[in-house]
């Protein structure tokens, strides 16, 4: 457990923006959680809007330590604590380890910057949390571990993240959902349905027990570690008014900005399921403003989050989107809304359909024929890439394009061997990076209402991802949402009978 | 019937032994081959389908792997050889710049396939595609290894399964010798892919004493041992490596197939061979099954959950080695935590098995060079037992007293 800063550091927030773009709510920022114990903002910086990679058991899915600090450069990671915990939390291996999260799990410096921590989201729930069958209680939060469901009491889950935790792990507050099964085989990126409304009761004490919950960790981990709250979803701004006012104005949580000092939180998680600009109904509307009416209609008819109704004391906090992005249009579409930070699920998503991405923002606007282009190439297409020499993507500087081509991956996938996936996640990963470095550039050059235009003209959103041969074997904690309650058998079997193939 | 006019094989290497083991057959040596030198004893690694199991080839290179295996046989079903064609070859396709052995694909044929039957044609099977009799000959054998441009091809031999006994083992040897010809007359590249050739016999030594003198005389620039590591007891086998390393050429390299348990390994070593390959230690890490000098792990095992040790104490490894010496410094317990859950957690577990594999080799070739091979043997087998010789095996302490070094003396000379 870290110990208390000495009494002369002033704890800085942990986020600042640098410069926003109107009439978008798009803005620029750093990130920097150890300011709040180190009350200095150059260490270990993140530049927004960025992404944040779920981890799976504490690890980068397909990716070992070694090529994740030489060829993998994360911003941050997303850790959930019920991948780690049994049935007794306080007695499982992690927590008798003695170690911090960053060292239990290996989580190393990139070698280009052997001091720069990548920060850690730690929470109690995954980004992309299972159902579980059980609902929470005032004093528990209900969680899929490995071994089934569980009562994960929030003591002990205070208790971990006080022995887990380091200067640059950024807490996540644990948040209160409705139980929330979706029906049968719906579409997980279509999972808006059972948010649309909470219920009276239900959202009142979603309001209050929240509220708890929120506060308690903000009086535990708020004078040393940067933390972030949820903003309730499917209730009103004016619903949660008692919850938000509560959460402005805890005592331990001061915060000093400019000179002026200010009590409040880091950053807010917004949970939005849906993906808003992408409605069953959506029709892209080329060169579209930022205000344009028809679309700000669609818009409040659907799950975003309108910032501007929020108390100021919100305005200059970090937004984590922990929804489900679809791609990159939906970064985009976040980044306009006002988000830093976007979850990457949807990366591991793509690299496990055997998908290596090719958009980027820049380049021609227009192709060649003024069709609009895909965002990737499906590697499984064997017939197409099988003697392709060329690297995955034109000009891209990843390992995997530098020292291999589209034969050999889609060879690997053909093949079902598993560094296809491991290759496909270090050039999906590298080029999400380059993608949300060139949005922070438009941002700054005050361009990025041009450069989101053109990439809707440009790219096709969805991606359909048709993996013949099936993608990489499913855990059953890895069971997304909707997943679980579908009838589809998550693994084909590997084997059959010789002489059915005749 | 054999081949009146026996082929003569060109060979592109040069094998320079550079110290023999004053006690034992063990042999330290040079041998380099296209794509650069291979210091022996080596185990090879397989990388069955162009990919060493989830780890890039730079991850390979890294762990000093300087040979590495693919199967002609999953080569030859994908990408197929018309796409070897197309890129080049096996090195291209999998961009690894050292060399690459291939076996004939006779193995799979019959470790794979039930279906499978011999002729003296070569082997014919069913399709796992489309179920469509095939045929694979020598000649074709030898072709598709030719489009994947590995530095060593295997003849196609005629395998029987080890524990096999009658006219079966010898018709089988005779048609090994008969297929090594057709080889050698196949091989387009002699002076880039160096064919080996593959003694059969089972364990009848006769078969085994005509087989070396036959395939000897065609000069292949290197020979393995076949036909072994099926089952049969360990004894036999010592027994067989020992009769055929002694029966033949000093100055060629000599490679038991299949072999990957480090006392085999060892063993073989004192018995005068130079190369190993084996699926075990990638197979077995995707097991969660870590191979260290005190045996091995299966950190599967409850007892490993709250182990906050490296898998293996003091290993050099990328995963042993401590994070303040540059290493990834995992822990038994998050091993424990990954294993056959997460992909990355087998990865890991393979960086550290290969490694094993290779160090004990590149260990193996210091003492010989040192002359010390006999006291480096004792030691790994008291290490490995924790220092009780009654739990030697028996076949290892019989094996090696054939070539002077008794286990139980404790004389470390």
């Amino acid at each position: 457990m870290a110990s208390a800063p000495p009494s002369s550091v002033v704890p800085l927030p942990a986020f600042r923006i640098l410069h926003s773009q109107g009439p978008t709510l798009a803005r620029l920022g750093l990130f920097s959680p150890s300011a709040v114990s180190r009350g200095k903002s150059n260490v270990s910086v993140i530049p927004t809007p960025n992404f944040i990679l779920p981890t799976s058991r504490g690890t980068i899915p397909h990716i070992t330590p070694d090529n994740a600090r030489k060829h993998v450069a994360v911003p941050a990671v997303f850790v959930s604590l019920e991948d780690f915990v049994d049935r007794n939390a306080l007695k499982s291996p992690i927590a008798q380890s003695n170690r911090t999260i960053r060292d239990y799990i290996s989580l190393l410096p990139p070698l280009s910057d052997p001091t720069h921590q990548i920060p850690i989201f730690l929470s109690a729930r995954r980004s992309c949390p299972v159902p579980t069958s059980q609902p929470n209680s005032d004093k528990t939060i209900s969680i899929v571990t490995n071994d089934g469901f569980r009562q994960l009491p929030i003591s002990d889950y205070f208790t971990l993240v006080s022995q887990l935790k380091d200067e640059e792990t950024v807490i996540v507050a644990p948040v209160d959902l409705p139980l929330l099964i979706p029906p049968s085989g719906l579409d997980v990126t279509r999972a808006s349905k059972p948010w649309k409304h909470i219920g009276g009761n239900r959202a009142r004490k979603m309001v209050t027990r929240n509220e708890q919950w929120s506060v308690s960790t903000l009086k535990n981990f708020a004078t040393q570690n940067a933390v972030i709250v949820p903003l309730l979803p499917g209730i009103s701004v004016g619903e949660q008014a008692p919850y938000l006012d509560s959460i402005l104005n805890v005592k331990d949580s001061t915060r000093v900005s400019d000179g002026h000092v200010r009590r409040g939180i880091d950053g807010l998680t917004v949970l939005e399921l849906s993906s808003p600009f992408i409605p069953e109904s959506y029709e892209p509307v080329e060169n579209a403003p930022a205000s344009d009416p028809a679309r700000d209609a669609s818009l409040t008819s659907s799950q975003t989050v309108d910032f501007g109704n929020l108390p100021s004391g919100f305005n200059d906090v970090l937004r984590l989107n922990l929804g489900y992005q679809n791609g990159p249009h939906d970064v985009i579409a976040a980044v306009e809304r006002g988000h830093d930070f976007v979850c990457g699920d949807w990366i591991t998503t793509t690299t496990d359909a055997g998908i290596a991405f090719t958009f980027e923002i820049g380049g021609n606007s227009m192709t060649p024929n003024g069709k609009k282009v895909d965002i990737g190439i499906s590697l499984w297409e064997v017939e197409l890439y099988a003697a392709d020499l060329s690297p995955l993507s034109d000009e891209c500087e990843c390992y995997t394009c530098k020292k291999h081509h589209r034969a050999y991956v889609a060879h690997l996938l053909a093949a079902k061997e598993m560094l296809a996936w491991t290759l496909l996640q270090i050039h999906n990963i590298y080029t999400v990076n380059r993608f949300m470095s060139s949005i922070r550039d438009a941002i700054k050059h005050d361009k990025f209402i041009e450069i989101a235009a053109d990439f809707r003209r440009k790219y096709i959103p969805q991606m359909e991802g048709v993996t013949p041969g099936g993608g990489p074997r499913v855990r059953g904690y890895q069971v997304k949402l909707a997943g679980s309650m579908t009838d589809k058998k998550l693994n084909e079997s590997p084997f059959q009978n010789f002489s059915n193939v005749n | 019937m054999q081949s009146i006019f026996p082929q003569v094989a060109k060979s592109a290497l040069t094998y320079e032994v550079v110290a023999q083991c004053s006690t034992s057959k063990a042999r330290a040596a040079n041998l380099v081959l296209p794509h650069g030198l291979v210091e022996t004893p080596m185990f090879m690694p397989v990388a069955t389908q162009a990919s060493l199991k989830g780890l890039t080839p730079e991850q390979l290179e890294d762990l000093g792997c300087k040979i590495c295996l693919n199967n002609t046989y999953h080569l030859g079903l994908k990408p197929g050889k018309d796409v070897l064609d197309a890129i080049g070859g096996a090195h291209k396709l999998q961009s690894w710049s050292r060399n690459i052995l291939t076996d004939s694909g006779g193995f799979q044929m019959v470790s794979l396939l039930k279906l499978a039957t011999i002729t003296e044609e070569g082997v014919r099977f069913l399709s796992p595609h489309d179920g469509a009799p095939m045929l694979l000959t020598p000649e074709h054998s030898i072709e598709l290894q030719n489009s994947i441009g590995s530095d060593i091809i295997m003849q196609l031999d005629d395998v029987v399964h080890t524990l096999t006994t009658g006219p079966r083992v010898e018709e089988a040897m005779h048609r090994s010798i008969r297929w090594l010809d057709r080889c050698i007359a196949a091989n387009k590249n002699p002076e880039r892919q160096n064919l080996f050739a593959i003694i059969q016999g089972g364990l009848d030594l006769d078969l085994r004493r005509t087989c070396c003198i036959e395939m000897a005389n065609r000069n292949t620039p290197g020979i393995a041992i076949g036909g072994l590591s099926g089952g049969e007891a360990k004894e036999q086998f010592c027994k067989v490596v020992s009769y055929c390393t002694d029966l033949l050429p000093r100055n060629k390299p000599i490679y038991t197939m299949g072999v990957g348990y480090a006392e085999d390994m060892l063993v073989s070593v004192a018995l005068g061979v130079d190369l190993f390959d084996c699926v075990y230690p990638t197979r077995t890490a995707r097991f969660g099954n870590a191979i260290t000098a005190k045996g091995v792990l299966n950190l599967r095992n409850k007892c490993f959950a709250t182990d906050y040790g490296p898998v293996e104490e003091d290993c050099t490894c990328p995963i042993c080695t401590p994070k303040s010496n540059g290493g990834m410094g995992i822990t038994r317990s998050l091993i424990h935590h990954l294993a056959a859950k997460e992909t990355s957690g087998a990865h890991m577990l393979t960086l550290h098995n290969v490694h094993y594999q290779l160090n004990l080799m590149r260990a193996a070739r210091q003492a010989i060079i040192r002359d010390e091979f006999p006291s480096f043997i004792k030691d790994f087998f008291a290490t490995l037992h924790g220092g009780n010789k009654e739990k030697f095996p028996q076949w290892a302490v019989d094996a090696l007293r054939t070539v002077n070094i008794d286990l139980l003396d404790d004389d470390r000379s």
